[in-house]
């Protein structure tokens, strides 16, 4: 079962109603068949922008979020998230895994090259597919500019 | 003449060809081009004065980007449009940009940080980047 990390928000409720509606949340939960292993209040705060409550329509602003981390199969997650999107105190809720940490290597050095320099713009040079007609482009742009260097002066230098 | 001359005395005087030896020693063994003869200039397989690497912020300082930190993350977030500034101007290497739209992506979707504008609140947080003098003049240059 993957690891997810369930983000609650509710609308701005009183303590007793929010208790209900934290527990109704971990019930649904725990019905479905998910694991808890911790739940976080994320505190009373604003909001990254305003949400409107089901049903009564209020405008919500601020309100309490709380953080699960659960243990959930990928199937119980979608009824999970419909069950509690359906939740009248619940204005939002998302649900995120943790996504596996690849090793990163820096290549901003190479970035920092010129563009003549750099390897990705090498391998575009050499093996980018390029229609007929710009190619045919390219070939009479660099053959003018090939014929535009003089082979030979036009007036003979001067001997000394 | 003088060719001849210092052949000998490098040949007589075993004083050099010591030092030589030693030089050798000294330097580290993997980072030097194994040569038939000790007199033979040294030649090294990397250039020790080589600067080390420059590191974009993200890698340098380890930070790890979280969709929790909205903070963070509203720090590469424009103050005028609310978009994401682009890699020519964060100077963030390949890797890391790509995880941090993704990271804004999802912390987006989870509530924590707002779709359209950066939030009031960060605007006066310090710059990390400066948008006019970006590294390239365009992304694509």
């Amino acid at each position: 079962m993957p690891f997810y990390e369930l983000t609650l928000i509710t609308r701005s409720l009183s303590k007793a109603d929010l208790v209900k509606a934290l527990v109704r949340a971990g019930n649904t939960l725990l019905n479905q068949g998910a694991v808890i292993e911790k739940v976080e209040s994320l505190g009373h705060r604003d909001l990254a922008y305003r949400r409107i409550a089901k049903q009564t329509n209020e405008k919500v602003y601020t309100s309490n979020m709380f953080l699960f981390w659960t243990h959930m199969s990928r199937e119980m997650r979608e009824s999970v998230d419909s069950i509690l999107r359906q939740d009248l105190d619940t204005v939002h809720v998302g649900i995120v895994t943790n996504e596996e940490k690849e090793p990163i290597e820096c290549n901003l050095e190479e970035l920092l090259k010129p563009p003549a320099e750099r390897q990705a713009v090498k391998e575009l040079r050499e093996k980018q597919k390029m229609g007929h007609f710009t190619r045919q482009i390219v070939f009479k742009r660099t053959e003018k500019e090939w014929r535009s260097i003089p082979k030979s002066y036009p007036i003979a230098p001067p001997r000394y | 003449m003088l060719r001849s001359i210092v052949k000998g005395f490098l040949n007589s005087g075993r004083s050099v060809s010591r030092t030589a030896a030693n030089y050798s020693d000294t330097v580290a063994s993997g980072s030097v081009v194994e040569q038939s003869d000790v007199d033979e200039p040294v030649e090294l397989k990397s250039n020790p004065y080589d600067k080390p690497a420059r590191k974009c912020l993200l890698c340098r300082t380890g930070i790890d980007l979280d969709y929790k930190n909205a903070r963070l993350l509203q720090q590469f977030v424009s103050n005028f449009s609310g978009r994401v500034y682009d890699q020519h101007v964060t100077g963030l290497c390949d890797m890391q940009q790509k995880k941090l739209l993704q990271t804004i992506s999802t912390s987006r979707k989870a509530g924590y940080m707002p779709i359209l504008v950066k939030d009031p609140k960060y605007l006066k947080d310090p710059k990390l980047f400066d948008p006019l003098k970006p590294l390239r003049p365009h992304s694509f240059a």
